[in-house]
């Protein structure tokens, strides 16, 4: 949360900025940045919490999205640049990293939803898609290829030690070593990008997270389908990286929309409480499944939509991010429509 | 000569991890799954083991933590190429089942060393009450 006096402190920055609103010169001048420097220095605490209220002002203020997402970027990197030149100690620079991905997700999608319209909302949920599928290529790959990498780099070493150092055996066997060593910062390259969304998992509050998936499905509207919501106001945290319960319902909802594309309907998204679980419904009334899709949909790479090259990972991810929170996916589909249940285990304390 | 227990369902890495041990001056055995790591360690007590966290019959999270339960002087490393669901985080997992020191595929000779003095000396000052 932000402190009373970060708050104090960034409002001040914004009234001194010509018409209340951050523009760039400020973000390079001193500005955000500037309160981010002193608040990482001073630990990091309200650095996220600076972040999202830098973002704030950008909201119908008129100023361009691109405008707006290339000076949040620089923010994000002097950040990066300064957790990683200020000394932190690597888990609280992890995790304060990871804060910051999340945040800036938070804050684009959030420009998209308030800056482009249906546009923005597909690009975003095209995004989210073709990291996933980069993330669930990368990860099997990532470890395979580690594997192999672990005799390369350890036998051209131990190989190497037997050969006088300044013979071309040694030397040689210094280009494998190296080679390897390079291909092995390749991979983890590979898998940074893949983790760059959601973070560390983490209690989240859920109704936060729907009703930000609602919001941009409403710049979707599709003709003939009502979009229905029955949201419990009082529903547990559950455990999962941050923006995965929306993520959750975008692809849910996008799959029901899809499903009633020739038919028409209804769309019902339903969050309640559970005996210790929090419940996800999203429910069509559509054609439903047939046993051999429903027997299938959740493999990776399954689709009914051949021709689009992200589909068949969305039921995989909703799968997986039920899996990691220990929860579970359910999945009722007949003639006439398909109900889709996540139940996720309430966050307890001292549990995370 | 100290004894060290390497278990991977991997042949390759099984056999560059036993050249660095060997290397360390370490005796060492190379087994391919949980179970066999647990009759090894019955067999005779070893000194270190390292233990891959992904293996297809039983993972190196539960062989650690059953390891750990039988022999609470055995230092253990975890090592990881980074998980097929929760990347890295199954090295942390790997913490909190017992394990002193964690390794990330592809680790050099270099941090070998280091995980393996940190493993021992890790675990010999870890006082005995609040071995997991």
């Amino acid at each position: 949360m932000i402190s009373p006096a970060a708050a104090e402190r960034f409002a001040h920055l914004l009234e001194t900025t010509a018409g209340g609103m951050i523009d760039e010169p400020l973000l390079d001048t001193g500005g955000l940045c500037a309160a981010l420097a002193a608040d990482l220095r001073a630990g990091g605490t309200n650095a996220i919490a600076l972040l999202h209220a830098g973002g704030a002002p950008w909201r119908g203020s008129g100023v361009p999205l691109a405008t707006h997402l290339a000076a949040l970027k620089r923010c994000r990197e002097t950040c990066r640049h300064l957790l990683r030149s200020g000394g932190f100690a690597a888990p609280d620079r992890d995790s304060l990293d990871d804060a910051l991905i999340h945040a800036f997700d938070a804050l684009e999608l959030e420009s998209c939803t308030h800056g482009a319209g249906s546009d923005g909302m597909e690009a975003f949920v095209g995004r989210i898609r073709h990291l996933h599928m980069l993330g669930a290529m990368a990860r099997p790959l990532g470890h395979e290829i580690n594997n192999l990498l672990q005799p390369v780099i350890g036998m051209a070493f131990s190989v190497r030690r037997k050969f006088p150092a300044d013979s071309a055996e040694a030397r040689n066997l210094t280009l494998v070593f190296d080679a390897g060593k390079q291909a092995s910062a390749v991979v983890n390259d590979l898998l940074g990008l893949a983790r760059q969304r959601g973070g560390a998992p983490r209690p989240v509050d859920p109704m936060a997270e729907v009703q930000r998936a609602v919001a941009l499905l409403r710049f979707r509207p599709q003709p003939g389908v009502a979009l229905h919501t029955f949201l419990a106001s009082e529903t547990a945290s559950v455990i999962l990286p941050p923006g995965g319960l929306t993520e959750i319902v975008l692809e849910l909802a996008i799959n029901g929309l899809e499903a009633m594309a020739q038919t028409g309907g209804a769309l019902t998204i339903t969050l309640k409480g559970g005996d210790g679980t929090t419940i996800l419904e999203v429910q069509d009334t559509g054609p439903g499944m047939t046993p051999e899709v429903l027997t299938r949909c959740r493999e990776p790479f399954f689709t009914t939509k051949p021709s689009d090259p992200c589909a068949g990972l969305g039921l995989t991810v909703v799968q997986g991010l039920a899996d990691a929170a220990g929860g579970a996916l359910e999945i009722d589909s007949a003639a006439g429509g398909t109900t889709l249940r996540v139940i996720l285990p309430a966050a307890t304390e001292g549990k995370p | 000569m100290k004894r060290l227990l390497v278990v991977d369902d991997d042949a390759m890495v099984r056999a560059t991890v036993r050249q660095m041990a060997e290397d360390e001056g370490f005796s060492v055995v190379a087994v391919t799954s949980g179970k066999a790591a647990r009759e090894a360690c019955r067999r005779a007590p070893f000194d270190v083991a390292v233990v891959d966290v992904i293996m297809p019959d039983e993972d190196g999270i539960r062989t650690m933590t059953l390891l750990r339960r039988e022999h609470s002087d055995l230092a253990l490393i975890g090592m990881s190429g980074g998980g097929r669901t929760g990347n890295f985080e199954l090295l942390k997992l790997s913490e909190r089942a017992g394990a002193d020191v964690l390794l990330r595929k592809p680790f050099d000779h270099g941090a070998f060393a280091e995980a393996v003095r940190n493993a021992v000396l890790g675990h010999r000052n870890r006082p005995k009450d609040t071995v997991p």
